[in-house]
């Protein structure tokens, strides 16, 4: 279990962190989402022992990481700008790892490569954005972590290999308990992948919760009314309403009976509860705090 | 930080051995590097050498130069590897990645370490082992060299270490690469040029501090790089010996490596890719260069006018700042950045440039230094051995006052070193009779803290630099060639020098017959002869031959601003005072004439008209040393000898006798007082010229010595502040004439001429070399 306690962090007067606090439970995969400059890739960073927090705390298992020998062997970080060794082949640099990482799984290594179809003996640096990418994830899956955390990793995998990397990582966190906490802009890709989602924004945490519950407790609602419905919308945690005729587009927070419910006063000549996809929570949680395309735009 | 300990960090390694040796592993091109570059330097050399190793000395040449190549490639060595082994954290990407390896921060600081070093080793120690086989096995390897080729590894591997604390501190408060590089110069060169700075804004203000003599000789330096202590112990340096040298650079390497490690500890690895990680250290860093650039701009544009020094320094200082700003901040739009800390440290760093151009206000103008020993050399001289070195304790304070005496007449003269050299306009005159006696002189101050302190001081009076020349030979240090020279800049033999007028008068030696008339007159082969036998017995008398030139130099300005004619008014070759003799024993002459006596008939002509004929003519001589060897030439002239008597007057009067020392006071003071016309007291520092009248001797001679009442030399030229001409009464009436001063004789005088016997009057004309000191009363 990760236990990350009001982490602060600041870079040159500008605030990256503001009190970020967030469980990650053991075997779960954790989605971390947000806008850009939200600070993501520093609270995986801090998450990971490379940078120091201001303050706060990042607890895995009852220990901070930072500084911490034994607790990074269990953990690898894969960044969104992959490192190798300069002219090293993937054996070169299984070769660093098996350095480093007391657990490197040799047999996963060779099977991975195989699986991605990636020449071991030829220099990284002229592989593809993409194969470097499957290069970075096989060299750290191989490492046999306790937790993994990815950074934007799946970007850039084309889809054949992105389902493999789902699977890979599915399948470790079934069998050998992996907890994987992984950053990503592609929230369909981690919409079949992950249980909890955080989103943050501006440094601080705006919803953190299991996606199953989420996606129950936010709905869209396509309705027709032949009267008035502000009665019955007010009633209704409302957190975008867009009119197109009589036609009423609402996305609000509840349970679906909740909202049926709600909607029933104002006697709908149609309506329709749809549960939102992870995209489109993120969007309607971002446009409720402001941060539309509109705004942005305007 | 809230995090608590972990239970495991207690045990967790300093740095696994797996990740260390990986790291090392990696290293193989630097391998390849040092091998290559050692094997080309030392072992290739060796193997080049060996034919000629045959004897002894030259395989101990051979040692001497592999002992000052390994450090040197060691300390290359050192920073090449220190930049190689640290770019993994001079990017943020590779920074991350290594830094979310498991691995402590210890771990990689030390892997660095062990790397560089394994790297190194061996690489310098393979080479350095195939030199020792070529030399045994060609039989080279003599048992007395064993000691040196065994330090050679041991000095080497120290200053490798001494480097690589440097480069890994610089590594660590870098953000990249080439800024690593530069802020290893930096900290390498830092000081130095920080203190060169200091220096020379030193040179202008301190008077006499010769920076550039200490800056040549390491001195300080050498205590603010470890570069210019490596430099220090490969030349054999004696000021300390070589140990504090490796002493000091040894707790040095230990303090920057305990400062690298403090500072990779807590390094903030999302600044890697910045120039510098640590926010504080770009102003402190731009604030260091761009000082000095000011500075060194200053100087660098005042060589080509004064004036444009103080643009040169605002140039400087300007374009430094903004380069400091784009390079540390790595955006020209930063270029202006921090504007206003630049305000406060440029007005701060120009009051502390005006303190140190003025001499800290003059504190250390005439200060004399603690030292453990002196050194005293002359410098203008020809003399260009070994100066006087002093050490004894007794000694040093008997030097340290003699120079706080010298410093004293400096200070009460207020004059810098090349002010005693300068031409006047007023004084010109002056200037001539310093620049004909003057020294110069450099001392060199060890101090107890293994640096030297130079003082140059430029063209210096006798009279400044005798007080120490006489402590110099009184405490005998330095060699007897050494002594021999500083004899001749003792006051004592600057009394013994005469001031005599030149080669006229020369050509009068042994003519006074009326002193002796028995006395034969010589002939012109005579005069050759004695004449011959005076240059034979002075013949590479090299501080004359140094007077000579000297003083023609300042002959040659003098006549170039035409402050000085002849004694007739002609060519250079003409004068009287361009012929510099040696004469009498050890001493050497400065020939020096006041004036010149021109002595011309006159008769009127067919129409009249008087007019005149050139006779003869002489120098008036000032000092000479004896009057009977004057010529009748001089026979109405009196002179003042110079040559001291135990505070008695010796005036030697009337017609080349010599026979004052029988007279009592009183009848000296009546012979004198019926023979002297007039006295003239030129006093040089002043520039007036006094006429006495000669019925006002008795009064006036005492009034004369009471000028320097404690020394009667003040009536001499080796005062250098007076020069006394007494003019007989019989002597006529003085007229100018055309800027000489012409005194007509009553005698007659029968000459042949062409023309048949006829008689003339003698005109004598008293020509002062100096236009300008032509005194108001004789007008």
């Amino acid at each position: 279990m990760i236990n990350i306690e009001n982490i602060k962090k600041t870079f040159d007067g500008v605030t990256a962190l503001d009190g970020v606090t967030a469980t990650v439970s053991d075997g779960s995969i954790f989605g971390l989402i947000g806008s850009n400059g939200s600070g993501k890739s520093t609270l995986l960073r801090i998450m990971s022992g490379i940078y120091r927090e201001d303050s706060g705390s990042v607890i895995y298992d009852g220990e901070p990481i930072f500084e911490n020998y034994f607790m990074k062997q269990r953990v690898v970080y894969l960044s969104d700008e992959q490192y190798f060794l300069p002219h090293a082949t993937l054996d070169e640099m299984r070769a660093f790892y098996r350095s480093a990482y007391d657990n490197f799984d040799d047999a996963m290594y060779t099977k991975m490569t195989d699986a991605f179809g990636l020449d071991r003996t030829r220099k990284i640096n002229t592989f593809s954005k993409g194969m470097q990418k499957q290069s970075s994830l096989l060299l750290g899956l191989s490492v046999r972590p306790k937790y993994l955390l990815c950074d934007e990793t799946f970007d850039g995998i084309d889809p054949v290999m992105r389902q493999l990397v789902r699977r890979m990582i599915a399948d470790d966190v079934a069998e050998n308990g992996l907890t994987a906490v992984i950053s990503t802009h592609n929230l369909r890709e981690l919409e079949d992948l992950t249980d909890h989602i955080c989103l943050l924004h501006r440094g601080r945490i705006l919803l953190d919760r299991e996606l199953d519950d989420m996606k129950l407790s936010i709905h869209k609602v396509q309705a027709v009314f032949d009267r008035d419905p502000a009665e019955a919308i007010s009633a209704l945690d409302v957190i975008s309403h867009e009119t197109h005729g009589k036609l009423h587009i609402i996305v609000c927070r509840g349970g679906e009976e909740e909202i049926s419910a709600a909607l029933s006063s104002a006697s709908p000549i149609y309506s329709e509860i749809i549960p939102l996809t992870l995209e489109e929570i993120f969007i309607s949680e971002m446009e409720g705090i402001g941060y539309d395309a509109k705004n942005v735009t305007e | 930080m809230t995090q608590k300990m972990s239970p495991n960090k207690k045990r967790a390694p300093l740095v696994t051995r797996r990740y260390m040796t990986g790291m090392a592993r990696r290293g193989w091109p630097l391998f390849v590097l040092f091998l290559i570059m050692f094997l080309l330097t030392y072992t290739l050399w060796t193997a080049i050498t060996l034919p000629n190793l045959t004897e002894i000395y030259t395989a101990r040449r051979l040692v001497s130069n592999l002992k000052a190549i390994f450090p040197i490639f060691s300390a290359l060595a050192a920073i090449i590897s220190g930049i190689y082994f640290m770019q993994f954290i001079q990017s943020k990407t590779s920074a991350g990645f290594f830094h979310s390896l498991p691995e402590r921060r210890s771990g990689h600081f030390i892997s660095v370490i062990f790397s560089s070093f394994a790297v190194y080793l061996s690489a310098a120690l393979l080479s350095y082992i195939l030199s020792l086989l070529l030399l045994a096995l060609s039989g080279a390897l003599y048992a007395e060299l064993l000691p040196t080729i065994l330090l050679i590894p041991v000095l080497g591997i120290f200053y490798f270490t001494v480097f690589l604390s440097v480069t890994v501190l610089a590594g660590v408060i870098s953000g990249n690469r080439v800024i690593h590089a530069i802020m290893t110069a930096f900290l390498l060169f830092a000081a130095p040029v920080v203190f060169i700075t200091a220096m020379l804004l030193l040179r202008d203000g301190v008077r006499y501090l010769n920076v550039s003599r200490m800056l040549v000789s390491l001195g300080f330096l050498k205590w603010l790089s470890p570069v210019f202590r490596l430099q220090y112990v490969l030349d054999g340096g004696t000021e300390l010996p070589a140990w504090i040298m490796i002493l000091f650079d040894a707790v040095l390497a230990s303090i920057g490596f305990f400062l690298a490690y403090y500072a990779y500890a807590n390094r903030p690895i999302e600044r890697s890719g910045n120039q510098i990680v640590f926010p504080v250290l770009p102003e402190i860093i731009k604030y260091i260069i761009i000082g000095p650039t000011a500075v060194l701009s200053s100087k660098f544009f005042a060589l080509f006018e004064e004036g444009w020094g103080l643009f040169g320094f605002f140039v400087g200082l300007i374009l430094s700042f903004m380069l400091c700003n784009t390079v540390l901040y790595r955006s020209a739009k930063a270029m202006f950045s921090h504007i206003r800390g630049m305000l406060i440290y440029s007005g701060a760093f120009i009051v502390a440039v005006l303190i140190l151009s003025f001499g800290c206000f003059g504190i250390f103008d005439y200060t004399v230094p603690v030292a453990d020993t002196i050194s005293v050399n002359f410098s203008s001289s020809s003399y260009g051995g070994e100066g006087a070195i002093i050490s004894n304790p007794d000694e040093i304070a008997a030097v340290r006052r003699a120079v706080s005496q010298m410093n004293s007449q400096l200070r009460n003269r207020g004059a810098y070193g090349e002010d005693v050299v300068s031409y006047s306009d007023s004084a010109p005159y002056e200037a001539l009779e310093r620049v004909e006696r003057t020294e110069s002189l450099y001392i060199n101050y060890m101090t107890p803290f293994g640096f030297d302190l130079s003082y140059s001081y430029s063209d210096l009076p006798y009279e400044y630099i005798a007080p120490l020349t006489e402590t110099i030979l009184e405490v005998n240090s330095g060699n007897s060639e050494y002594f021999d020279y500083l004899k001749n800049c003792t006051r004592f033999d600057l009394n013994l020098e005469m001031m005599l007028s030149s080669s006229s008068i020369l050509d009068n030696i042994g003519i006074n017959t009326e002193a002796d008339p028995d006395m034969p007159v010589p002939d012109d082969e005579e005069k050759t002869e004695e004449w011959d036998r005076i240059e034979d017995s002075y013949a590479g008398n090299i501080p004359g031959d140094y007077t000579t030139d000297k003083y023609r130099g300042a002959l040659t300005k003098a006549y170039a601003d035409g402050e000085l004619y002849c004694g007739r008014g002609q060519a250079l070759e003409n004068d009287p005072l361009s012929e510099i003799i040696l004469t009498r024993g050890r001493e050497y002459f400065q020939h020096f004439s006041m004036g010149s006596f021109n002595v011309r008939g006159s008769q009127p002509d067919e129409t009249g008209e008087v007019v005149t004929y050139y006779l003869d003519e002489a120098e008036l001589p000032l000092f000479p040393s004896s009057l009977s060897k004057i010529g009748d030439a001089f026979d109405r002239t009196f002179v003042i000898n110079k040559e001291l008597h135990c505070g008695s007057i010796p005036f030697y009067v009337g017609d080349a006798f010599d026979g004052v020392f029988s007279l009592s006071e009183d009848e000296y003071f009546d012979a004198l007082a019926e023979t002297i016309k007039e006295i003239y007291v030129y006093n040089k520092k002043t520039g007036t010229l006094t006429a006495y009248e000669g019925n006002d001797v008795r009064r006036m001679l005492p009034s004369l010595a009471a000028v320097r009442a404690a020394d009667i030399s003040a009536f001499t030229a080796t005062d250098g502040d007076y020069n006394v001409m007494v003019v007989s009464k019989s002597l006529g009436d003085r007229y100018d004439w055309g800027g000489h001063y012409v005194y007509y004789d009553d005698s007659k005088y029968t000459a042949d001429t062409d023309d048949g016997e006829v008689e003339l009057n003698y005109i004598y004309s008293v020509t002062w070399f100096l236009e300008g000191q032509v005194p108001a009363f004789v007008k």
